[in-house]
């Protein structure tokens, strides 16, 4: 039934576009009214369709919680009973006994029973709700079309008030960006702040033991975890320094090559190169690095290490014999070149901001272009290529797909490449896709890690930002 | 060095020894340029060589001709589907062979596992659509399993020792006869672009994938665009300008470089936890990949916006246009190319972006095609994630062959939004 | 400092400049009774008095140095250009000039906007190298060597030839790292002694040392607009040039700044052989020994400076000194 209603309120806001354009002309009575029939009939129309809108909205964002509750507090007692993710799955299952197909899981016997009445009852409810969404928008339709009927006469300003509603739509769409960070700060907050109830701040920052475990059931023994996130952080920066290792050299010198040297047709042919690396979706990297990488790398030192053993540094021959294909060395040497051409680009921006009368100045004394490069280019230059290396730096330390599927899991608080490491997104991925229960420790120890994470990023970001600001604003 | 220390004859000396010394500097400061291009240029080659080399193979695909004898003793008329009619193929085929099986059925065993288990279905199909047909025998032509089609292909070699392969060398035997009789079929792998994800490699295909990303790629799109032209149209031409604005555009830009597993957290947080809205459906990953895509595309369109000369505005202005016509009349339309094809890069973007939908749900088995946006559906870069950790080894093809898909799909969108671009673009 | 203004041998301008008279006759028409001692005879036909209220000058044989710029002594000659065309892309920008630049002097290059003057300048240091698609024919010799010769090093001929330009551009590092920069990458001093000398030297000789002796590893941006361009004189002259070519080195200056500059010039040109690119006349004329007039590319006449601004032989050359165009 519900689904009559948009297109009951997209005919109600044409019948008040029209219906207001033929009253605004009928009552014009000679005088020359301050706005065309067509925007009273806009005038019309938006008073229609906003407060309709509005209710829509407000119930599209409300009703899950809304019915959820309600749901939840008419409950039968042996469903109450159910835990969480239990009774999520007996919901679903619910759904699917009433359409008819087949229920995914077996349930105990006095549960079975209550499978149809409770997916009728949820049934119930959804109807209701909507069909009380789509009359309280009708009626809100109704009632705006009323006012705007009231209102329409030779005196009334109506293309400044469409005007005016055109610009609160466009400062409401504006106001939805800022929106976004308040959202992603009050959710992070939210959830991070149960975990650090339950876990202190010091032991998540200095803690170096990571094995987060919480107890399925409460007499489970050796339950209590470890939420020490510093080997994780370690993992992270370790990573970070490599992919830094990689791509600030290779891609300030493809960026001074390119502004520099390169000549039309080279310019022709890398730029888009670069273009299509950067637009490499970071999957396809990770399944790079996991299946032709990781595995190459691995021989490589299995190699070495071969030749090794028996001779005076049989000790690293060993060691490099067991290094594994998940080694840091792979994620980090990827996600460089992942980045190379971020950097590039950037730094390609930077350069082309030192004046011209610098490069002049050079050559007239003599200078030959490296010369000029690295002796007045690049000095000048240098504040806006750190930021642009701290951009690419707050990249590598969000970068979640490379090291998934290219990096390991185990938390070692370690400095050397050739070791498995993990990173913090790696855990947040790990820790939040698989059968969890919501609110134990373990599952709000992601959005603890992903509130660091947001913290460190924005703190790069902005002091990256003031950098090259400060700098372009020099030049300019 | 004064005047009266060196002369010109015993300067010029100096400086042209030092000279040959600054040009060698010179030539290896350029080489390193090059090569830092060449390393980006050759590293995309082996990427995308890589990618093509491993994924090629799994456009075509091999098919087997069986002739199954439908036991009437072994299907139950009531219950068609149950009957194991890969057991009876197996037997039917070594009898032919005359091959003599064990009484534990090993042989017959050995040999089912070459035959995909889409034979059971087909056959399944063939008895309830004519009942008459049990009794008899019948011919159908029917998909190899994972394992035999990569043996085929030369994936698995007889070389390696036997307990390391996944075909023992009996079952090798098995395949190389049937190929000389003539019983394998090579065709294009229809069931790649056809069939949802499975979990049987030789079943699985992208177009569950496809059809989620592109119902995905459609709320996205609905939602970022229109807002986020209209809200950079607010901050670059309404909006006053004081500190709050700047600080609007600051945040904006952090917004742009916040990474992307956090949008994913706000998701799950928002979108599922407190709004309730299905897992794992398009419209909770369009809705994330919409605000992911917000600044990008507010971003690009201010840019747009400000390279309109502001003569236009003015001529507008001074012929009694009012602001907002000015702006929409005017301005907005000669910003349109930019505005698109900015549009068009951010959802090229969006398409590729994994770790937020892997937070959402997406990583579940999703094996059917999804008909509308709050059905479970799976993406195309969750499925390669999926795919890429699945532990049969036919699934590294497939992995490839969806990349590939994906990096088409990608290609065509940049193309469009380059065409559109040098089609449309002013230059003032 | 007072700058004496133009006065033609026969004392007749008597320091007008001949911008503030567009009247047609009097100050440079050909007249017929010019005394060759540039003896004051009295007659004042057109002139003004001089702006500083001096009374007119003294007659030449009080005031000796009068001669001294008007057409004084110049050296050989260092730059010799035949046949010079500068193309860029399709576009000419000049058309066969040729010119000779003396040593020890200082040779203005006057036209008005895009008359190709700078270009001009910039083909002695090979700077149109710098930009693609342009190109150069026809023969400069420095003595007596062609400068776009193959086996000429263009590294090497900047040493001897340096280059001020118009907006002062100092690097952005410290006052002594600027002057510092040409010996350094030239390897033209052994020791830190030996470079500090010529920091010190090379300061000194452009005017500025009084100013920065104590601030020497202050960036060199920190200075005023005239003190930068100073530095710029400083750094290159430190390389110590034969020729130094300034392009309208003045232009972004205020007057004060500019009369010292001026004056520096004038030192300059008793070791160097200077070239200037100047817009203003006036400039031209005070500071000049040689001046040639450029129009649409070419080289419309060139000769000593009182020769050009008194008794031009081109009627071009006079429409453009008594304002007419440009």
């Amino acid at each position: 039934m519900s689904w009559i209603v948009p297109p009951l309120l997209i005919a109600l806001a044409a019948l008040a576009f029209w219906g207001g354009r033929r009253a605004a002309a009928r009552r014009a009575e000679g005088q020359t009214p301050h706005s065309r029939p067509t925007q009273h009939g806009l005038y019309a129309m938006i008073w229609t369709a906003a407060p309709a809108l509005g209710v829509l909205i407000a119930a599209l964002t409300l009703s899950g919680a809304v019915e959820h509750r309600l749901v939840q507090a008419g409950a039968p007692e042996p469903v109450q009973r159910l835990e969480p993710f239990a009774r999520d799955a007996f919901y679903a299952d619910a759904a699917r006994a009433v359409e008819g197909r087949r229920t995914q899981q077996p349930w105990a016997a006095d549960i079975q029973p209550w499978l149809r009445a409770e997916g009728e009852r949820v049934r119930g409810i959804e109807r209701t709700l909507q069909l009380g969404a789509g009359a309280l928008a009708v009626v809100a339709a109704a009632l705006g079309a009323l006012f705007a009927f009231s209102q329409i006469r030779p005196g009334l300003r109506a293309r400044n008030r469409v005007e005016g509603w055109i610009v609160g739509l466009l400062f409401a769409c504006s106001a939805v960006a800022v929106l976004t960070t308040v959202g992603i700060i009050a959710s992070l907050l939210f959830d991070a702040t149960r975990f650090f109830s339950l876990v202190p701040l010091t032991e998540f920052l200095f803690g170096t033991q990571w094995s987060p475990q919480t107890a399925i059931r409460a007499d489970q023994v050796g339950s209590s975890g470890a939420f020490g996130a510093l080997p994780l952080f370690a993992g992270t920066f370790l990573i970070m320094l490599i992919a830094m290792a990689v791509a600030a050299p290779v891609g300030l010198f493809a960026a001074i090559y390119l502004s520099e040297y390169a000549g039309p047709a080279t310019r022709a042919i890398v730029k888009p190169v670069l273009e299509i690396l950067a637009g490499v979706p970071t999957v396809v990297y990770g399944f790079f690095a996991a299946l032709t990488v990781g595995p190459a790398f691995r021989v490589f030192f299995n190699e070495i290490g071969a030749r090794l053993v028996g001779g005076p540094l049989d000790g690293l021959g060993q060691y490099l014999l067991l290094v594994q294909n998940q080694m840091a060395l792979v994620a980090g040497a990827v996600m460089g070149i992942m980045l190379i051409p971020f950097v590039s680009s950037l730094s390609d921006d930077i350069i082309n901001a030192v004046p011209q009368s610098l490069r002049d100045g050079s050559y007239a004394m003599g200078a030959t272009k490296s010369e000029t490069v690295s002796k007045v280019l690049m000095p000048a230059a240098l504040p806006g290529v750190a930021g642009a290396l701290l951009l690419a730096m707050s990249r590598a330390i969000g970068e979640t797909m490379i090291v998934t599927m290219a990096a390991g899991l185990a938390a070692r608080l370690t400095l050397n490449p050739l070791d498995t490491v993990t990173t913090v997104t790696v855990q947040i991925v790990t820790l939040l896709t698989g059968d969890q229960e919501f609110d134990s420790a373990k599952t709000l120890s992601a959005f603890g890690l992903g509130l660091t994470l947001f913290v460190v990023t924005l703190v790069l970001n902005i002091v990256a930002q003031q950098i090259v600001q400060t700098y372009r604003q020099q030049y300019d | 060095m004064t005047d009266a220390s060196l002369d010109t004859a015993a300067r010029k000396a100096a400086m042209g020894r030092r000279l040959k010394r600054r040009y060698a500097k010179e030539r290896r400061f350029r080489l390193y340029g090059l090569l830092a291009i060449g390393v980006a240029v050759a590293f995309l080659l082996l990427l995308l060589g890589r990618i093509f080399e491993q994924g090629h193979t799994a456009f075509y695909t091999h098919s087997t001709t069986v002739q199954v004898f439908l036991d009437p003793a072994r299907i139950d008329r009531a219950y068609p589907q149950g009957a194991n009619y890969e057991q009876m193929a197996a037997e039917g085929q070594l009898a032919r062979w005359g091959v003599a099986d064990t009484p534990q059925l090993t042989e017959s065993r050995a040999l089912k596992q070459l035959y995909s288990s889409e034979l059971r279905f087909m056959a399944a199909d063939r008895v309830i659509a004519d009942p008459a047909l049990i009794g008899r025998t019948v011919t159908l032509t029917a998909p190899l399993s994972d394992d035999a089609d990569l043996y085929l292909k030369g994936e698995i070699s007889k070389a390696t020792p036997a307990a390391q392969r996944r075909l023992n060398d009996e079952q090798i035997a098995w395949l190389d006869r049937m190929k000389a009789e003539g019983l394998i079929k090579t065709h294009v792998n229809g069931a790649l672009f056809t069939r949802g994800d499975s979990s049987e490699p030789e079943l699985a295909g992208v177009l569950g994938a496809v059809v989620g990303s592109a119902l995905m790629l459609l709320v996205t799109a609905l939602l970022a665009i229109p807002i986020g032209v209209l809200a950079a149209v607010y901050l670059e031409e309404f909006a006053p300008k004081n500190r709050i604005t700047d600080l609007i555009e600051v945040n904006i830009n952090n917004l742009a470089a916040v990474p992307s597993i956090v949008y994913g957290l706000l998701g799950l947080a928002l979108f599922i936890n407190w709004m309730q809205l299905p897992r794992s459906s398009p419209l909770v990953g369009g809705l994330v990949l919409a605000l992911m895509a917000l600044p990008t595309i507010i971003i690009a369109t201010r840019s747009s916006l400000k390279a309109v000369p502001p003569s236009i505005r003015e001529a507008a202005l001074a012929l009694g246009a009012s602001k907002t016509q000015t702006v929409f009349q005017h301005v907005l339309p000669l910003a349109m190319p930019g505005v698109m094809t900015g549009a068009i890069i951010s959802m090229a973007h969006a398409l590729g972006e994994t770790a937020p939908l892997l937070l959402i749900g997406m990583i579940s088995f999703v094996p059917g095609i999804a008909a509308a946006v709050d059905e479970p559906a799976g993406a195309l870069p969750s499925l390669i994630y999926i795919w890429e950790n699945a532990s049969e080894r036919a699934f590294h093809e497939r992995t490839a062959a969806a990349i590939m898909v994906l990096l088409a799909f990608m290609i065509v969108m940049n193309a469009v939004a380059i065409v559109l671009r040098r089609r449309f673009e002013r230059r003032w | 400092m007072k700058f004496p203004f133009l006065r033609a041998p026969d004392g007749r301008f008597g320091g007008a400049d001949p911008m503030d008279a567009p009247r047609m006759g009097g100050q440079v028409l050909p007249q017929a009774r010019v005394n060759p001692n540039g003896l004051d005879d009295g007659s004042d036909e057109g002139g003004r008095a001089p702006n500083d209220g001096e009374p007119a000058l003294p007659p030449t044989t009080s005031a000796p140095l009068t001669t001294d710029r008007a057409g004084g002594p110049v050296g050989p000659t260092k730059i010799a250009a035949r046949d010079v065309s500068v193309f860029y892309g399709e576009k000419q920008a000049l058309f066969d000039v040729s010119l000779d630049i003396p040593d020890k002097a200082v040779m203005a290059l006057i036209g008005p906007s895009g008359c190709g003057k700078s270009t001009f300048l910039r083909t002695f240091n090979r700077m149109n190298d710098t930009i693609p698609g342009a190109r150069v024919t026809g023969r400069i010799e420095m003595d007596g060597e062609d400068v776009n010769a193959r086996s000429l090093d263009p590294v090497l001929l900047r040493a001897r030839v340096g280059m001020v330009f118009q907006k002062p551009n100092p690097f952005p590092k410290s006052i002594y790292e600027n002057v510092a920069y040409g010996p350094k990458i030239h390897g033209l001093t052994g020791s830190k002694s030996e470079l500090d000398g010529v920091v010190e030297t090379s300061l000194r000789r452009a005017g500025l040392w009084d100013e920065v002796a104590d601030r020497l590893h202050s960036p060199g941006t920190g200075l005023s607009g005239g003190q930068q361009q100073r530095l710029v004189i400083a750094r290159a002259i430190a390389v110590n040039p034969e020729v130094i070519l300034m392009d309208e080195p003045c232009s972004a200056l205020d007057p004060i700044a500019t009369a010292r500059i001026e004056e520096l010039i004038d030192e300059l040109r008793e070791r160097y052989c200077i070239v200037i690119v100047t817009h203003s006349m006036a400039q031209a004329a005070r500071v000049s020994q040689r001046t040639a007039f450029f129009h649409l590319g070419r080289l419309v006449e060139t000769g000593s400076t009182e020769e050009i601004f008194t008794n031009p032989r081109d009627q071009r050359t006079l429409d453009y000194i008594t304002g007419r165009f440009g």
